[in-house]
């Protein structure tokens, strides 16, 4: 048995069928990134307005990485030109140049792009009050500084928070929503001023973490685990009297950290243990210390211990502030949240799409290699003209993936 | 023009020649590459056919157990009770009763298994696999590999629905329509793991499109023209447009939610949401709307993808059993078009009560009515060609002729829910459910029966029992029926479709009242979740001589003459019996339309595609 | 592609054709990156700008490195891929409209002021004659003689021969 039409296109239609298979296969993801164009446009003219967080991508890393994208696709239409001369050779040049931008595309994406976004931080206060003095302290110096370069002052500086105020909307809201000012934007800052729903925007250099007591308050007869096998668990976790502590409780562990407490108090559990843990005091850590916690969440500086809070306050330097550190205590902080994809719906949506290209990017790498190994280039030398075809399949796959990435960079980047 | 006719005639019949030499020599695959890993169409449809009606029967077990819950609320399931305890755990069944959650679990996946793992792989992958490319004279799918892929896709997306059930909190419990922001805050794992399932069953579905595409459009026989292909391989190829251009969009929406589910985003979740009388920690500024937009983008259109492949298979089987050709072929395959396209512009009348403007809705409202046009069409001329035909009532025709009124009543009910006023009220009710289901049981699963008992001769070479197989065909119409037709005046009292106690707890928090509308339920409306109940467990015991005769007639069923027992006209009856890999031993080339039935001045009441004209 | 762009010479020309294409998009992402740095255009504007520099590029990809500019016969794919930008102008209009047509969020910046009746029956026209007009085209299409007919060369087509 042998499938017709797999190297000679069939007259009546025109096709072979690999060229009409992918093509139809680009037809359904027309549609499915058509959805997610579409998805993009709704949350947008539906977004409150000084909430979608644009002017923040660099235009420039984007030009960048469409042009690398625009040189992989004219590669590969090269490496299929050369083929239908018969230069192996030459194919294999091109083939390789395709390879290389394309991974040069992932890598900028991968290793650039986006961890410098999960390193940022917007925090959000529960009080008004709060987040203008912050912002008062946070860019008074460089908003007195940029008053008198740009001979503003005197506008409003006497009214209280003036010229933090104006610096704040001027060079840090309006650039990043709205990028030039007019009457929209002077709109939204004074709502998101007086709501108090702007953001403390930069990167946290350090924060004060609880010191914990582990104490045993008791011990359950019923948990199902002998009284030995429950002590040696204490004895586990350093303790000197097992016997004493399981029978009358006490402390166990002395101004830990909150990794080794919830273990301790996990394991304990278990046999048949109740703890009571406290916080004992407060130290400082610069961000470097940690390690673990990559990206924080807002649970995890609101963590409730013994009725206070596993991390006091945090040290924050702001954006455009020239790295001014203010201090913000985590009883005021509503919401915390690094520039990743739950920060915001643009941001959602902008991984979302993004990470599904590189998706396609990177599954067009892998194709890409089988084709250039010895068992993707054995279809060459049996048959030519097939393996050809399949080069000439797989361009018209990659062009799409340009051809998407050049809507992308517009709607994700400049407009 | 014609020069280049001729030459192309050439090519085409070389290109289709060849592969009758080499047919003999084919290598001989082991047990695994023959029934397990096969790329031969014919053994992935019989896969995809066996898994289809292995989770419709599975689907039915759960709405079976669901109207236990609806008829006698509280009491524990006889039977499968301490079985469901057992595999389940006592939180969601304790004792053997299903507790409400269960209930939501096995309604959401009833839908989900009955439309994503059952009707589709059934109706149009089983027989779309099956029967075009026979039907076209080709020797196999375009891409066989692709298509093995497609099947295992499938399969796998069906492992995790049905790892689902088991993991701590059960599957799925937002509904079949996962609309957000419910199916996204519901803390248990299921929803994620439906999510999961439906990216890959999507997948199955995408390369299953672009393969009946390829194949349709570029490996028809020589002489085979668009206008010749039967209709049930015209019906195929829109399914498949359908498939391939609205399945995408919810699989961007299954993208989304997965994302507002595991990385917290909030593409479907409002501003200042609370739940539980918390605020939840996510930005907001997300649309719960634009997950119903995406949804019924391809849920729409799946309807159709639905109920084409059945109508297929029952135009083929009225053309054969009346021995006359179709009336109004050209007819057919411009509504079935016609369907298609519109099917893509209907969807938000599944949103009428989200609170769209008056314009819109009367748009979508004019849209939807448009698209019962196409469907009154085909259902009139497969109507008139029963007129005057010398009807064969065998069990395929005893199914595909119960399609025509079954199929007519889902439809008409169908018309006052697309009015936007009179949706208003029937919304949500059993009413719709009536509906759909007597759009997709009594049709769609009857056509799926028709084809099975029709085409089963082609697969094994034996015919199945026709007596057990009238059986099967009278019980089920007379129970599906009495399942569904209550239902209708259920909805028309108010009876919400989501309840687990059949109506009972809201009944009782509205005594009697002046207003029907929001007052208790009648005994009457009550007692009929007991009478439907009764039939939907006799329907299940109907089905008992179907499954029984299928696996016996594989080994003891009659055996058939010929490779025609039906003499039919289609090219499927060519093949030998059951027809080897690569199909034909002889020549094809097509000379003749699909239905020459009866043909005046001709020796036989019917003349196959293949045979030549004089 | 055709066999009778095979030939040497036309390949040259289009390798020299992919070169300029490649120079053309590098070209327009530059005139994008300019336009966003030199000029601050309302957002109606710019998104118009945009987009059409845009479509621009994505006209030059598909017609000279697809080459779908020599691909004649492509009769499905052209039907395939213009039925799916209706499908997807549908889909993003009709949600964006359906979305701004909520009477209760009239700030909702996509909301319009009721339509006329007018637009009721020109969507209706719209949602009947299109379908109808592509059906016919497509009935049109398939029922010209096939280029591949079984049968031996009929009395109908010798006869269309010497028509011609």
């Amino acid at each position: 048995m042998e499938i017709p039409y797999t190297v000679k296109p069939r007259p009546d239609t025109g096709l072979y069928n690999a060229k009409l298979g992918i093509w139809l296969f680009l037809a359904s993801e027309v549609m499915l990134f058509g959805a997610l164009f579409s998805s993009y446009v709704l949350l947008r003219v539906g977004a409150v307005p000084g909430t979608w967080s644009m002017g923040l991508m660099d235009i420039m890393v984007g030009a960048g990485n469409t042009m690398v994208l625009i040189a992989s696709s004219m590669f590969i239409v090269l490496a299929w030109a050369q083929l239908k001369q018969g230069n192996l050779a030459g194919y294999k040049k091109w083939k390789w140049a395709t390879i290389a931008c394309a991974v040069l595309f992932l890598v900028v994406k991968w290793s650039y792009e986006w961890p410098t976004k999960f390193k940022h931080y917007d925090i959000w206060l529960s009080s008004t009050v709060e987040l203008h003095k912050k912002l008062e302290q946070g860019y008074h110096l460089v908003a007195e500084k940029h008053a008198r370069e740009s001979h503003q002052e005197g506008e409003d500086a006497g009214s209280h928070g003036g010229l933090a105020k104006h610096y704040v909307e001027e060079e840090i809201f309006t650039k990043r929503f709205f990028k030039e000012p007019s009457g929209d934007s002077h709109k939204a800052f004074d709502v998101a001023w007086e709501q108090g729903t702007l953001a403390l925007s930069g990167h946290i250099n350090s924060y004060e973490e609880a010191q914990i007591n582990v104490r045993i308050s008791g011990w359950k007869a019923d948990a199902g685990v002998s009284e030995v096998d429950a002590e040696k668990t204490l004895a586990r976790f350093g303790a000197g009297d097992p016997a004493k502590l399981r029978k009358q409780g006490g402390l166990l562990l002395e101004k830990t950290d909150y990794d080794t407490a919830k273990r301790v108090e996990y394991a304990l559990g278990q046999a048949g243990f109740t703890l009571a843990l406290g916080v004992a005091g407060y130290t400082e850590k610069t961000k470097e210390e940690e390690g673990a916690a990559w990206v924080w969440r807002t649970k995890r500086v609101a963590e409730d211990i013994g009725g206070q809070p596993r991390v006091r306050s945090i040290i924050v330097s702001l954006d455009h502030s020239h790295h001014q550190k203010i201090k913000v205590e985590t009883k005021h902080i509503k919401r915390l949240s690094a520039f990743e994809p739950k920060h915001s719906t643009f941001f959602g949506i902008y991984y979302t799409i993004t990470g599904l290209h590189a998706a396609h990017v990177f599954g067009g790498i892998i194709v890409m290699l089988y084709n250039m190994l010895p068992i993707g280039l054995s279809m060459w030398h049996k048959d030519r003209e097939r393996f050809t075809n399949r080069i000439e399949t797989f361009g018209l796959f990659w062009h799409f993936v340009d051809l998407v990435w050049i809507f992308l960079f517009p709607i994700l980047y400049i407009l | 023009m014609s020069d280049k006719a001729e030459v192309t005639q050439v090519q085409v019949q070389e290109a289709v020649g060849v592969h009758h030499d080499e047919h003999e020599e084919h290598p001989q695959h082991g047990f695994w590459r023959t029934y397990i890993f096969s790329t031969d169409h014919k053994m992935i449809g019989m896969q995809y056919g066996f898994c289809g009606l292995a989770f419709l029967f599975f689907g039915f077990c759960l709405i079976a157990m669901m109207r236990w819950s609806m008829a006698y609320d509280g009491e524990p399931i006889p039977f499968v009770g301490p079985i469901l305890e057992a595999l389940l755990g006592s939180g969601v069944a304790p004792g053997g009763v299903m507790q409400p959650e269960l209930y939501n679990v096995f309604g959401a996946m009833h839908g989900t298994i009955m439309v994503f793992m059952g009707i589709v792989p059934a109706a149009f992958a089983a027989f779309g696999n099956y029967v075009v490319p026979l039907q076209i004279g080709a020797v196999d799918m375009a891409f066989p590999r692709v298509n093995m892929a497609s099947f295992w896709a499938f399969f796998f997306g069906c492992v995790v629905m049905t790892v689902s059930f088991f993991i701590p909190g059960g599957a799925a419990q937002a509904g079949w329509t996962s609309y957000s922001p419910l199916a996204t805050v519901i803390p248990t794992d299921g929803q994620t793991y439906w999510l999961i399932g439906m990216v890959l069953l999507i997948t199955s579905s995408l390369l299953g499109a672009v393969n009946f595409l390829a194949t349709i459009i570029n490996m028809r026989a020589p002489g085979m023209t668009w206008l010749r292909l039967p209709f049930f391989v015209w019906a195929q190829f829109i399914t498949a447009f359908l498939l391939l251009l609205a399945f995408p969009p919810l699989e961007a929406a299954g993208i989304l939610q997965l994302m507002d589910r595991v990385l917290e985003t909030s593409f479907f979740l409002p501003t200042g949401l609370v739940v539980g009388g918390q605020d939840v920690d996510v930005s907001g500024g997300g649309s719960p709307l634009l997950w119903q937009h995406l949804f019924w983008f391809l849920a729409h259109p799946e309807v159709y993808v639905l109920i084409l492949p059945g109508m297929g298979i029952v135009a083929e089987i009225i053309a054969n059993n009346t021995r006359k050709p179709i009336w109004g072929y050209k007819f057919l395959v411009g509504s079935v078009v016609v369907l298609g396209f519109i099917a893509f512009i209907v969807w938000a009348h599944h949103m009428y009560m989200t609170g769209m403007g008056t314009v819109i809705s009367a748009f979508f409202q004019t849209t939807t009515l448009l698209i019962s046009i196409p469907s009154v069409i085909i259902l009139t001329c497969l109507l008139i060609s029963l007129w005057g035909g010398s009807i064969r009532f065998n069990t395929p025709m005893l199914f595909a002729l119960a399609f025509l009124p079954m199929f007519g009543i889902g439809g008409l009910t169908g018309l006052p829910l697309g009015f936007n006023f009179s949706d208003v009220a029937l919304h949500d009710s059993y009413y719709v459910i009536a509906h759909f289901h007597y759009v997709v049981a009594p049709g769609t699963i009857f056509a799926i029966f028709a084809g099975v008992y029709y085409w089963f001769p082609k697969m094994t070479g034996r015919k199945m029992s026709e007596f057990w197989g009238k059986v099967h065909f009278w019980l089920s119409l007379i129970f599906m029926n009495l399942i569904f037709m209550p239902m209708f005046a259920q909805g028309m009292a108010g009876m919400s479709r989501r309840m687990s106690d059949g109506g009972a707890t809201y009944s009782l928090a509205n005594p009697d009242n002046a207003d029907v509308t929001v007052g208790a339920f009648s005994d009457t409306i009550m007692g009929m979740n007991v009478s439907i109940s009764a039939a939907a467990w006799a329907m299940l015991v109907a089905q008992v001589p179907f499954i029984i005769n299928l696996f016996r007639s594989v080994k003891y069923g009659e055996k058939i003459e010929s490779d025609n027992p039906w003499q039919a006209t289609t090219l499927e009856w060519e093949t030998p019996t059951p027809p080897p890999h690569g199909n034909f031993i002889k020549e094809i080339k097509v000379y003749r339309d699909p239905y020459e039935y009866s043909v005046p001045g001709a020796k036989k009441d019917f003349s196959p595609q293949a045979q030549p004209a004089k | 592609m055709g066999d009778s762009h095979d030939s040497p010479d036309f390949l040259q020309y289009l390798i020299r054709l992919f070169y300029m294409v490649g120079g053309v998009l590098v070209a327009g992402t530059l005139i994008t990156v300019l336009i966003d740095v030199l000029f601050a255009f309302p957002l109606p504007v710019a998104a118009l700008i945009g987009l059409l520099i845009a479509l621009v590029k994505a006209g030059f990809v598909v017609a000279v490195f697809m080459h779908y500019k020599w691909d004649k016969k492509l009769i499905m794919i052209t039907w395939t891929m213009v039925l799916t930008f209706i499908f997807f102008a549908g889909m993003m209009g009709l949600i964006m409209w359906a979305e701004g047509d909520h009477p209760q969020v009239r700030e909702n910046i996509l909301y319009r002021d009721e339509l006329s009746a007018f637009w009721i029956v020109a969507a209706a026209l719209f949602g009947l004659a299109l379908p109808v007009s592509f059906t016919v085209l497509t009935i049109k299409q398939l029922s010209q003689p096939a280029p591949v007919e079984a049968a031996a060369p009929s009395a109908k087509r010798a006869a269309k021969k010497t028509k011609r």
